[in-house]
């Protein structure tokens, strides 16, 4: 697991947790949905890949607007 | 999940062979068995209570001590070790030294331990008073055919999230959780569970690179391991007991709290990021 993210992706890593479990609370996401989409965003967090916290803002936003 | 050539230490404590000690009668240790109730996994809390009604002052037993030769032992054993590498290094950067627990130990049916006589229906757990992880791997097939919770990595889960409740013993975690009540929504039980999730995911988060490489955890693991700490979310487990969900007798979290605190510590890999006695929403 990468260790070199700054608190501002720290944040974002929080509310982009949030906003899977908030999908699955309310029962957009089903729990092998809820999972995956967190599952795998960790590991390509895990790989340093740049695009996922991009993708995250993204689910967050899309959250926010909902 | 890869572990097979994960290191181990021996702290292994295999009754199996033993037999059960019997169950009978009432006693004292129905009430240490009822304290203890914070340390259950994942199991109703009055099926706990049911079983500590019915406790005898506990037999003590003595297992055959190191190694095990089956599969399923010597997995117990890996992730016990990896906890091990996990665990005193961080307790080493805060100038403390790391004391694994005094053994898992490996029962069938039931078992002496120092907190009253441990049954299978209880599922894992740890007793402070002996700080042993007591563990019927016949629960295995309960995690996977009640739960639904399926793969290795589900397990491993487990065994972290009860070594997670030995960190919090020697961190006078349980104290502080005794003085918030057993049961509701934001209950000391409840928040020592959730950092027991948080602290299983801390383990995740550095196992791969504390064992060298020798256990390696990929997407599905972690997809397992989040799926395992919703199966045993309070009010996914009473649904499907009493259909409706009760907070005020919640003890564990629900399903999207645990999810929430094992995610929480596998993507910060601190466990200053675990303090769920401080957190205003869990």
């Amino acid at each position: 697991m990468s260790m070199t993210f700054t608190s501002e992706d720290r944040v974002l890593l929080d509310r982009y947790i949030e906003s899977v479990l908030l999908r699955f609370n309310d029962g957009r996401y089903d729990l092998q949905e809820a999972t995956r989409a967190l599952a795998e965003s960790f590991i390509q967090v895990g790989r340093g890949q740049p695009d996922v916290l991009m993708h995250m803002r993204g689910v967050v936003e899309a959250g926010d607007d909902a | 999940m890869e572990w097979e050539g994960g290191r181990r230490s021996g702290n292994i404590e295999d009754r199996r062979g033993l037999g059960p000690v019997g169950i009978a009668g009432g006693g004292i240790g129905a009430v240490v068995l009822a304290a203890i109730g914070y340390f259950v996994f994942g199991i109703d809390p009055r099926t706990t209570m049911d079983v500590a009604q019915g406790l005898q002052q506990p037999v003590q037993q003595q297992g055959v001590r190191g190694e095990v030769s089956d599969r399923e032992g010597q997995f117990i054993d890996v992730i016990e070790t990896s906890n091990r590498e996990v665990w005193s290094p961080i307790f080493q950067r805060e100038g403390v030294d790391y004391r694994p627990p005094e053994a898992i130990v490996l029962y069938k049916e039931a078992t002496g331990t120092g907190c009253g006589t441990g049954q299978s229906a209880m599922g894992p757990f740890y007793c402070p008073a002996d700080q042993k992880v007591y563990l019927d791997l016949s629960f295995w097939r309960e995690l996977e055919g009640r739960f639904g919770a399926k793969g290795e990595f589900a397990r491993a889960y487990v065994v972290s999230h009860e070594i997670g409740h030995h960190v919090q013993h020697l961190l006078g975690a349980d104290q502080q959780a005794r003085r918030l009540g057993a049961r509701g929504e934001e209950s000391g039980s409840v928040r020592l569970e959730l950092q027991a999730d948080c602290y299983a995911g801390v383990w995740a988060a550095h196992a791969g690179e504390a064992s060298g490489g020798r256990i390696v955890i990929n997407r599905s693991d972690i997809q397992d391991g989040l799926g395992a700490a919703a199966a045993v979310g309070d009010d996914t487990l009473q649904k499907q007991t009493q259909g409706q969900v009760v907070p005020d007798s919640f003890t564990h979290g629900t399903s999207a709290q645990r999810m929430r605190w094992f995610s929480r510590g596998y993507e910060q890999g601190d466990p200053s990021a675990c303090d769920t006695f401080s957190a205003a929403s869990l």
